[in-house]
């Protein structure tokens, strides 16, 4: 019940797509009648599929019987599925990483054969999922700098296919927000991103992306924007190099009241960050906050002042009527 | 070769991580005679003890730990015919049955904590992966261990940790053994709320709460 709970709420909150993940057949048709329910006369699912799902494989080479069986039933109607690999390299697989980018290459394609056997042409994501075990304790490291570097080796693989990729990039092991939690994300979130990935995962997860906190992910809405601007590279042609305006300010000076400062400032030249702090030391310490928490109340302010446009009532009560359903028949 | 020399060499095969060796060292020593409850106690005892030292120091790492144990288990197969025709057995900590839960197929965790509780003198009897409550509650029944050891990686297959408490409670067998939960999604509240009797957060805190809760003191 919990998964098509999640799935209510998330509809009655967003405007966008939502990603889920299934682990029983029978949870799938309350799923797909609540998705019909949201899209009512604007088309069917297969042409706008609002939601997609998640279904790891599970290393060594194997799927998970009944989440593998709830999947093809989803992709069946054309609802997009990101299949998952997760090896650990050393453990669940080869401890090099080329051996665990193997592993988690052919487990996806074993996925990716079995949606297209059951469904000619469902569409499938490729989930870049390689990471390590900690050999100290045996717990799964998430943000280690092996997970970036298999990470990008498997955004190739999935261009090389010619399909989308989601990559493990922002997850951290950290439990608290603080430097581990940066670093670890900031590092293989823009080690997969340069390498082209499509999605990154672990937006706000801490604890290797077992706990969702909403100040991290507020914080790493900014670790985003300077991926995307790192991302975007540097223009250098002639109207960039500005070699007139050089030879305009000429000797001293300086560029401040130049038209082209503000123009180009403005159009995003500069990365512009939120949620860091570029003042003095007295300054900061005055304000006496640290990082976490100016997050948290960034958090409770998105909360409170986020416009949620809500579900038709007509669409709202059908979805209760399938909850109520699903409550009578799933255990 | 001496038996002094023969005992350094097993505990050193299991060091090592070398089944091969420790195999080859427990035929020799039926062969000349060394008592089988000798080998192992005096010699592949002491090299995964070294083994655990070590790990615990943080000088070895899993993969030298599970070979250390992979080793001691090959030469204890050789052994143990012998213990048996002698009718003898080996000491003891503890007997515990492990396995993952119902409708999660991860194998690791419990593996890894197998390996410690069997290199620090319990057995262990793994059930292997998606094992249903009622099995769970008939190796308790048949085979009255010490310890029952209930993993779990999902936070939805989670729940059937507390599912096979209940199965126990209802069969009547919950005061006869002591049981563990672990796994990544689990915590020592939940290990509580569900009603268990212990919660490690890895494979070597894992044998310090099977020790606590089987009263065992060094």
């Amino acid at each position: 019940m919990r998964v098509l709970r999640h799935f209510q709420i998330g509809f009655a909150n967003t405007g966008k797509h939502y990603r889920t993940g299934v682990q029983r057949s029978e949870q799938a048709p309350y799923l797909l009648a609540m998705a019909d329910a949201l899209l009512g006369d604007r088309g069917r699912l297969r042409d706008r599929p609002i939601f997609s799902s998640i279904c790891c494989t599970v290393s060594p080479l194997q799927h998970d019987g009944p989440m593998t069986e709830a999947h093809l039933d989803l992709a069946a109607c054309g609802v997009p599925i990101l299949a998952y690999p997760m090896p650990l390299a050393g453990a669940t697989s080869p401890v090099t990483l080329a051996g665990a980018v193997l592993m988690n290459n052919v487990e996806f394609l074993s996925a990716l054969a079995l949606y297209q056997l059951a469904s000619p042409g469902a569409p499938v994501i490729y989930g870049a999922g390689g990471a390590t075990m900690d050999m100290r304790t045996g717990a799964y490291v998430a943000g280690g700098p092996e997970a970036g570097l298999i990470g990008i080796a498997l955004v190739q693989m999935a261009h090389y296919y010619g399909l989308p990729v989601n990559a493990g990039g922002l997850a951290t092991d950290a439990r608290t927000v603080g430097y581990q939690s940066g670093y670890e994300g900031l590092l293989n979130g823009l080690l997969v991103a340069l390498a082209g990935a499509d999605e990154v995962f672990g937006i706000g997860m801490l604890e290797s992306a077992q706990t969702l906190s909403l100040p991290h992910m507020v914080l790493d809405a900014e670790l985003c924007r300077v991926i995307r601007y790192v991302r975007r590279g540097m223009a250098a042609d002639d109207e960039h190099l500005m070699a007139d305006l050089i030879a305009r300010v000429g000797y001293g000076g300086h560029f401040l009241k130049e038209k082209e400062t503000r123009d180009y400032f403005r159009r995003g030249e500069h990365f512009l960050p939120q949620m860091i702090s570029h003042e003095a030391y007295e300054a900061w310490r005055a304000a006496g906050k640290s990082e976490e928490a100016v997050a948290a109340e960034r958090a409770r302010a998105l909360l409170r002042e986020h416009p949620v446009a809500p579900l038709a009532p007509e669409v709202a009560r059908e979805l209760e009527q399938i909850m109520a359903d699903a409550a009578e028949r799933l255990t | 070769m001496n038996h002094s020399e023969l005992l350094e060499e097993m505990a050193q095969a299991v060091i090592d991580g070398d089944a091969e060796q420790a195999v080859a060292l427990a035929e020799q020593a039926l062969r000349e005679g060394l008592p089988p409850l000798r080998a192992i106690n005096e010699g592949f005892v002491k090299g995964i003890r070294e083994v655990g030292d070590c790990f615990g120091r943080g000088e070895f790492f899993l993969p030298e730990l599970v070979m250390g144990a992979e080793a001691m288990k090959a030469a204890l197969e050789i052994l143990e015919p012998e213990l048996a025709r002698r009718q003898e057995a080996r000491q003891r900590l503890g007997l515990a049955v492990s396995g993952t839960v119902q409708g999660d197929i991860h194998d690791i965790g419990k593996t890894l904590v197998g390996v410690m509780l069997s290199a620090n003198g319990f057995e262990v009897i793994d059930l292997g992966v998606n094992v249903p409550a009622a099995t769970f509650v008939e190796q308790v029944r048949q085979r009255r261990p010490d310890l029952l050891l209930l993993s779990a990686l999902i936070t939805t297959t989670m729940l059937r940790q507390g599912e096979v408490i209940r199965a126990l409670r209802e069969a009547g067998l919950r005061d006869q053994v002591k049981v563990m939960v672990g796994g990544a999604p689990t915590t020592p509240a939940w290990a509580r709320d569900i009603g268990a009797d212990g919660y490690a957060e890895n494979a070597g805190e894992a044998v310090v709460v099977a020790r606590q809760l089987l009263g065992i003191i060094e």
